[in-house]
């Protein structure tokens, strides 16, 4: 998934589903890291931005997005991103510790990054970057 | 051995009800001695189950229910009274098989606990009455055959059934023991229930879509079948919310039991009352409270009622009382806990939150009334003066409080020093299905529970304040003659983004805890049924009750009038200050002051109006000013009213008289309405300042006509506005013309 200049990576198990221009109701006076509710056939689910979650500044309004639908406990819940690209393999012995651009929370959600071929691929912790308020656990070896 | 764990499960269940019940009717009995049906009640429960531990052989457990039937027999023969040593041994009995019976369900035995004190016990006891009377001594354990009680197993055997005849007059044993309910229940997995329960949620916007896209259709067939749909679902929805449904009473039937032995060791009388047993409650809410009840019913006991000898001393009568209400209101179920104990008083909350840490003094001292009642819920916190090996420190109101708080539910307390605790648990109706009104704030809906509101008011169009006025700062709305505190919904929820004018034109009058206030929208939708749907733990805390999906597919938040009411200030804290008099602020001002309007003029100059004359104030639009002959007026609430420009009717001081077209600052127009002999008269004034209290002692004579006198106000010389002359001047005609109440003068 891309979210401003990052290319980020998750456990593709834990993602439901894709979907591309779903209508977003906000919630007044939520955290600011919920962007709003989404209508997922008949269900309410919430929507987190990732962006705003990582602390990069808000896409500009018209800007298209994509939603990750996760599966979370019985609860399904949705993450608003930049762009969903391909589903990857990456090799375990790839994987480096951060790079040191990275501060504060995002620190926390980003576990470790893959060297892809032209680019950074950071493996995002989804239970921390869920997380809201709090910080995150260990980052699992993710292979999405 | 399928067919044999089934009976076994079958029992387990059974029992374990039954179980609950006699609780109750042991407590029951120990009040009221003489009730037959009780002892007969409880004497068939114990019957039933050891009949049927016999069939099972569970050999323990037929001991122990053995034992308490032989005291239980006394109590029926009369032989016997119920003395507190005697109900507390049968309760023992009680939590014996209890017991017996959770060890049965884990691994299928009895376990390895001695119970043989207990039936020791029941037998001294049975061996105090009448020495000799040991018939059932001679019965020991019953063949197997006998009272096969489980609905599973075949018919009873004429030898058995006659035995138990000969012991017991009462009914047949075939039936279970569980007296009123009849044979037409059914067990139902609550998975399958939950299933039945989504489904008609989404039937139901279903339903919605299709309502909504037939909406005028032309095809008659279609629409019909559609009613048809309607109708249906309406019955099939309310039905499966019946299904899920279960009165409360299964968790309240323990308490009297747990009320009298927390008493009996905490050395106190209490007795508990219970209302609303029959209130209904989804079965999973049920679970999810059944501890916090527990918790404040032991708090009660434990922290709220005083000793008797203290009670005494305070005039009270010694038994202290727990009222536990359960309710329907609003789409959510309020219960309360009550009780006429010590009470809470803050001066007590303030010292004990400082000595556990809870709160800072800094914090404390600008709290409110309701964050002060609000700090017993604090983690940590404890009023407990002694701590008892029964509930500890008094915790667990944290406890409390989150475990409502997680199936979106509210817990609040009020206290009143020495006299009551309540506390107050309200859990919305999730899943749900309600009627709400929808209605508009900056292009966003929102759906209101239609229980809250109690009626919608339109504002004119484009009079938007009109009818709004401030008291103390607080926006109001007189709602015939009364006052309605308003509150704006799209302010509340921080909707705009502060550059658009804010154009609302109703108010939904709605009724929050015992108070009513008036939300401000911009239009009111349409009145619909939607299914509720909770919102997720990352949404909680926010003044919404859930969300809903509409018609077409949009999602609109639903508003949680009391948290709304809350946040706003106008419900709760408005125990403070009750907006129901004249708006005239407190009329009484210190000594020796007189309350006045202060105001401002196009140049700067200060002058004062005595607020008694002044009965509103209002800012309208200036294009509202009409002319009519030489005077000024303005249509305010369906009359006209004499409008006076203060600035124009006092003569100038200056030479140079200021243009009439002085900078506007806007579109609005102050107007100070005023009545004088009875006639209400608006004065426009260029800046209303404010209300202060001041001291005229030292003022001078006036110097000019419509000044009564100067005198130094807040630091600055002001005139003193004589507001009859000023009118005089300004409308000649005033005073002679006819008065708005239609007599001629």
């Amino acid at each position: 998934m891309t979210v401003g200049k990052l290319l980020l990576g998750t456990e593709v198990e834990r993602v439901q589903e894709v979907l591309r221009d779903v209508s977003i109701t906000p919630v007044p006076l939520a955290h600011p890291a919920i962007r709003g509710l989404i209508n997922l056939r008949g269900q309410i689910v919430t929507a987190i931005d990732l962006r705003r979650r990582l602390g990069l500044p808000d896409a500009p309004a018209d800007a298209r997005f994509m939603t990750v639908v996760l599966g979370v406990g019985d609860e399904p819940l949705a993450m608003v991103v930049d762009s969903v690209g391909d589903v990857v393999q990456v090799p375990a012995d790839g994987f480096e510790a951060p790079p040191d651009t990275l501060k504060g929370e995002a620190r926390r959600m980003i576990g470790g990054a893959h060297k892809l071929q032209r680019q950074l691929l950071l493996a995002l912790n989804l239970d921390a970057a869920i997380e809201l308020g709090g910080s995150g656990a260990e980052a699992p070896c993710p292979k999405a | 051995m399928g067919g044999m764990s089934a009976i076994i499960a079958e029992f387990l269940a059974e029992s374990v009800e039954n179980l609950d019940s006699m609780d109750q009717d042991l407590v029951e009995l120990e009040k009221n001695p003489d009730d037959s049906e009780v002892i007969e009640r409880i004497f068939r429960t114990i019957h039933t189950i050891k009949g049927t531990c016999g069939f099972l052989a569970f050999s323990k457990l037929e001991a122990v229910t053995h034992s308490g039937e032989t005291v239980l027999a006394h109590l029926r023969d009369r032989t016997l009274r119920p003395t507190p040593e005697v109900t507390t041994s049968l309760l023992r009995m009680v939590d014996s098989v209890r017991e017996i019976l959770a060890h049965i369900e884990k691994d299928g035995t009895e376990g390895d606990a001695d119970y043989s004190e207990i039936e020791r016990e029941l037998n001294a006891i049975d061996a105090q009455v009448a020495g000799g009377k040991k018939k059932t001594s001679t019965q020991a354990k019953p063949s197997k055959g006998t009272a096969a009680a489980t609905p599973k197993t075949g018919p009873v055997t004429p030898e058995s059934a006659k035995r138990d005849l000969d012991r017991d007059p009462s009914p047949s044993p075939e039936t279970p023991a569980a007296p009123a309910v009849g044979e037409s229940n059914l067990r139902v997995d609550v998975a399958v229930l939950d299933l039945l329960m989504n489904l008609v949620g989404e039937l139901v916007l279903a339903r919605n879509q299709i309502s909504q896209n037939l909406a005028g259709h032309a095809d008659p067939a279609l629409v019909t079948a559609s009613q048809r749909l309607d109708a249906i679902t309406g019955d099939l929805q309310e039905a499966v919310m019946r299904a899920r449904m279960q009165p409360i009473s299964s968790i309240l039937t323990k308490l009297p039991r747990f009320v009298r032995d927390l008493a009996l060791s905490a050395e106190k009388q209490v007795e508990i009352d219970l209302h609303g047993e029959e209130t209904d409650l989804d079965k999973s809410v049920l679970e999810a409270i059944k501890t916090s009840l527990l918790h404040l019913v032991r708090n009660a006991v434990d922290h709220g009622i005083e000793s008797p000898e203290e009670r005494e001393s305070k005039g009270k009568p010694k038994t202290g009382h727990i009222q536990l209400r359960a309710a329907h209101e609003g789409g959510a179920v309020l219960i309360e806990v009550r009780d006429d104990g010590a009470g809470l008083d803050n001066e007590g909350i303030v010292k004990r939150a400082i000595s556990s840490g809870v709160a800072s003094e800094d914090e404390l001292i600008s709290m409110t009334q309701a964050q002060i009642e609000h700090l017993v819920f604090r983690p940590g916190f404890s009023t407990a003066k002694k701590v008892t090996n029964v509930s500890g420190r008094g915790v667990g109101l944290d406890v409390v409080r989150t475990n409502v708080e997680s199936i979106g539910g509210s817990v609040e307390m009020q206290s009143e020093p020495g006299r009551s605790t309540t506390f107050r648990i309200k859990i919305p109706l999730t899943l749900a299905i309600v009627s709400v009104i929808l209605v508009r704030s900056v292009g966003q809906r929102f759906a209101i529970p239609q229980s809250s509101v109690v009626e919608l008011v339109r504002l004119g169009r484009g009079d938007k304040d009109l009818g709004i006025e401030f008291i103390h700062g607080v926006p109001v709305y007189r709602l015939r003659g009364r006052l309605l505190p308003l509150v704006t919904l799209s302010d509340e929820l921080g909707l705009h983004s502060g550059a658009e004018a804010i154009v609302a034109e109703s108010i939904v009058v709605m009724q929050g805890d015992d108070r009513q206030f008036g939300l401000l929208v911009d239009s009111i939708d349409d009145s619909q049924e939607i299914v509720v749907k909770p919102l997720g733990p990352r949404l909680v805390g926010l003044p919404f009750a859930g969300a809903t999906i509409l018609g077409d597919g949009s999602i609109a938040l639903i508003l949680d009038v009391l948290r709304l009411g809350l946040k706003a200030g106008v419900v709760s804290d408005a125990r403070l200050h009750s907006l129901e008099h004249e708006p005239a602020p407190a009329p009484v001002a210190p000594p020796g002051t007189i309350r006045m309007l202060l105001l401002q003029g196009t140049d700067d100059e200060r002058m004062a109006l005595d607020l008694s004359r002044v009965s509103r104030l209002e800012s309208v639009d200036r294009s509202r000013i009409e002319r009519v002959g030489d005077t000024t007026v303005i249509q305010y609430r369906g009359e006209i009213l004499s409008l006076i420009d203060l600035q124009q009717a006092l003569p100038e001081r200056r030479s140079s008289r200021r243009s009439d077209d002085a900078p506007q600052s806007s579109n609005e127009a102050s107007v100070v309405i005023c009545v004088i002999d009875g006639r209400p008269c608006g004065v426009l004034v260029h800046r209303i300042l404010d209300i202060v209290d001041a001291d005229l002692s030292d003022a001078t004579a006036g110097s000019r006509e419509g000044v009564k006198s100067c005198a130094v106000i807040e630091g600055r010389v002001s005139e003193v506005i004589d507001l009859a002359t000023v009118i005089r001047r300004a409308d000649p005609g005033f005073f002679s013309r006819q008065a708005p109440t239609g007599e001629k003068s």
